[in-house]
């Protein structure tokens, strides 16, 4: 038992932050700049305050930081598939335009690249009954987790992205697993 | 040859080793009897016999035994069957839909021809055909783009330390031996093929369908021309597009344009199994980035509830004397009168001269609205006679005055005429 005390009036933007980790929000160094440097400045206090209450708050170098969750409800998975999906089309379209994929936060996702990318992926997207509007509405719903950042007509993806590309670049390993757990799966269909 | 039935039996049954086989045979064009065993246990369900799975595959006529070696090959229409389901299929051609767009221009001489001298047969078969090259060559079309999107996949997912002239090897044959020839033959300038003939095809279609309708030909058979018509358009647009998904595909690789890292590596990948697999199977779920719900879902009674509860639990009904009966109160609804009572009255005081004045002196508790009705009525009834006066009276009532002609009301001594009655009604007037 960890026996340091917390004081709760050096933790100004408790409520605030509190309230934004709690509704899902991915707190990002980019948009919420004063947020972020009180929660830097005071990482230990809210860490530990929070695992207290039962929440787990991660806080990542790059610039990020969320409520660790490991079984979201059926639909936030569906969500963070559709999300996943459409990060991965866009990445894949602008390595194919020879953009460093290492610099998206720096890319203008505008309706003119949906078009592109969904023209490119048509077949695809269509299968899984996403058109252009579902994209839109997507990338609405990152706003809304703090995936991406809305700017008069064009979309910004945020740092908390990396937490997708951390996890394609975790699954490289598993390739092979995958495709034994697919099939098991397919049999109690 | 196998029995259908029991082939497409055998392929539900053993489905997952069939598809792992069908991947295979890209590499193996004939299995060992050890390989077979190794895949059929891997893949097989958990209760079966890996000798029986064997056996029946071999029944059902999905696993060939080679002639002069004991090796086994997959059935060749198991094989295009497999593929095409599981989008996984090999580079067909161009040669091949080259000559199938020439074929098409046979086809659209036998319509037109067939339209010449009015041979309904010559028609139907080159419209036929017409019809099954469309069909074909859209199949190859799509399969093509897939075999092509595969090879671009690979390609984009091949391990980073790959030298690019090894990686791209492919992809670069591709783009000279395939994408280049069908470009050309898409282009719909002089140099294409495909759309002057498909058009030709079209136009021959519509001419059909035109010179039927004038013949007064069967509907079903010009809905027949429609139909191929129909195909026809679709095709070329279809065509369109597939040539311009596959250079666009396959563009940024040959131009070494794209970027090339781990992270598009696994991209591509993962995008590939999404396209063969589905979202829902193709994309490892596994360590997901997950959010907080925003709403929360945890419901506890409030302290309120329990109370109320607590309240239930030592309920007892309180006793409630049965209410007496009340009075009626007084209501505009309500039956004024006794209107039995009444008749007898007025008949005992006949003849009365004025029936107004009558009712006004004995019924003066009466409501107006009611007293009126009363009037009428009575006026009206046949067991006595009544008749109209000639000269108009004014007669106040609880809140009203009427004006009126007053009706005298007599002994029945002859039969009335009933019309005079109602006219002497009509002739009433109230203010």
């Amino acid at each position: 038992m960890q026996t340091s005390k917390i004081d709760l009036n050096e933790l100004a933007h408790l409520t605030e932050l509190f309230n934004l980790f709690n509704s899902g929000r991915y707190l990002n160094r980019s948009t919420d700049a004063a947020l972020w440097h009180e929660l830097e400045q005071q990482a230990e206090q809210y860490q530990h305050l929070f695992a207290n209450l039962g929440f787990d708050l991660r806080i990542d170098g790059r610039g990020f930081a969320w409520f660790h969750d490991e079984d979201g409800n059926q639909n936030i998975n569906k969500q963070s598939r559709q999300l996943a999906l459409l990060l991965m089309v866009i990445f894949d379209h602008q390595a194919d335009s020879g953009r460093s994929l290492g610099q998206f936060y720096q890319w203008t996702i505008d309706n003119a690249l949906l078009d592109d990318v969904y023209e490119k992926h048509q077949e695809l997207l269509d299968a899984e009954e996403l058109d252009q509007d579902a994209l839109t509405k997507i990338l609405d719903n990152a706003v809304r987790k703090g995936f991406a950042a809305q700017e008069n007509n064009h979309w910004c993806l945020l740092p908390s992205v990396y937490r997708y590309l951390d996890h394609f670049e975790a699954i490289t390993e598993q390739a092979s697993e995958i495709d034994v757990a697919d099939y098991e799966e397919d049999e109690s269909c | 040859m196998a029995a259908p039935k029991s082939l497409t039996f055998q392929l539900h049954q053993h489905w997952e080793v069939i598809e792992q086989l069908t991947r295979l045979s890209r590499e193996f064009p004939a299995f060992e009897l050890r390989v077979l065993e190794q895949v059929i246990n891997q893949y097989k369900s958990k209760n079966a016999e890996s000798n029986t799975v064997l056996t029946s595959l071999v029944n059902a006529d999905i696993l060939q035994p080679i002639n002069r070696s004991s090796d086994y090959q997959l059935n060749t229409l198991v094989v295009d069957f497999v593929r095409g389901l599981t989008q996984e299929h090999e580079l067909g051609l161009s040669a091949v839909l080259k000559a199938r767009v020439d074929a098409i221009k046979d086809a659209t001489s036998q319509v037109l021809e067939g339209l010449d001298v009015a041979d309904n047969d010559l028609l139907r078969t080159g419209a036929n055909r017409l019809s099954e090259l469309v069909r074909k060559i859209t199949q190859q079309l799509t399969q093509d783009k897939q075999a092509i999107f595969e090879i671009a996949e690979l390609a984009k997912s091949a391990d980073t330390s790959v030298p690019i002239e090894r990686r791209y090897r492919e992809v670069l044959e591709v783009y000279d031996q395939y994408v280049e020839p069908m470009n050309e033959m898409m282009d719909s300038g002089l140099g294409g093929s495909f759309y002057p003939l498909l058009e030709k095809a079209e136009e021959a279609l519509d001419t059909a369908v035109d010179i039927l309708s004038m013949r007064g030909s069967l509907y079903q058979q010009r809905l027949a021309m429609r139909q191929i018509a129909y195909q026809v358009k679709d095709l070329r647009y279809q065509g369109r597009v597939i040539a311009q998904q596959c250079s666009d595909t396959l563009l940024p690789l040959r131009e070494e344009a794209r970027q090339h890292n781990q992270l598009s590596a696994v991209i591509s990948k993962q995008l590939s199994q999404v396209r063969k697999k589905g979202l829902a199977r193709g994309l490892n779920a596994e360590g997901l980035p997950m959010w907080k719900s925003s709403r929360v879902t945890k419901i506890q009674l409030g302290n309120e509830v329990r109370e109320l509860m607590a309240e239930f639990l030592d309920f007892e009904p309180s006793s409630m004397p049965f209410p007496d009966e009340e009075e009626a109160t007084e209501s505009p609804m309500i039956n004024w009168v006794d209107e039995e009572l009444l008749r007898e009255q007025l008949a005992d005081s006949l003849p009365v001269a004025n029936l107004m004045t009558w009712l006004r002196g004995n019924y003066q508790h009466l409501p107006d609205a009611e007293l009126l009705r009363l009037y009428h009525e009575l006026v009206r009834d046949p067991q006595w006679q009544s008749s109209l006066g000639a000269s108009s009276r004014i007669t106040a009532l609880n809140t009203v005055a009427v004006t009126y002609h007053p009706h005298e009301i007599k002994k029945l001594t002859s039969s009335t005429n009933a019309k005079d009655v109602d006219n002497a009604n009509e002739q009433n007037r109230f203010k």
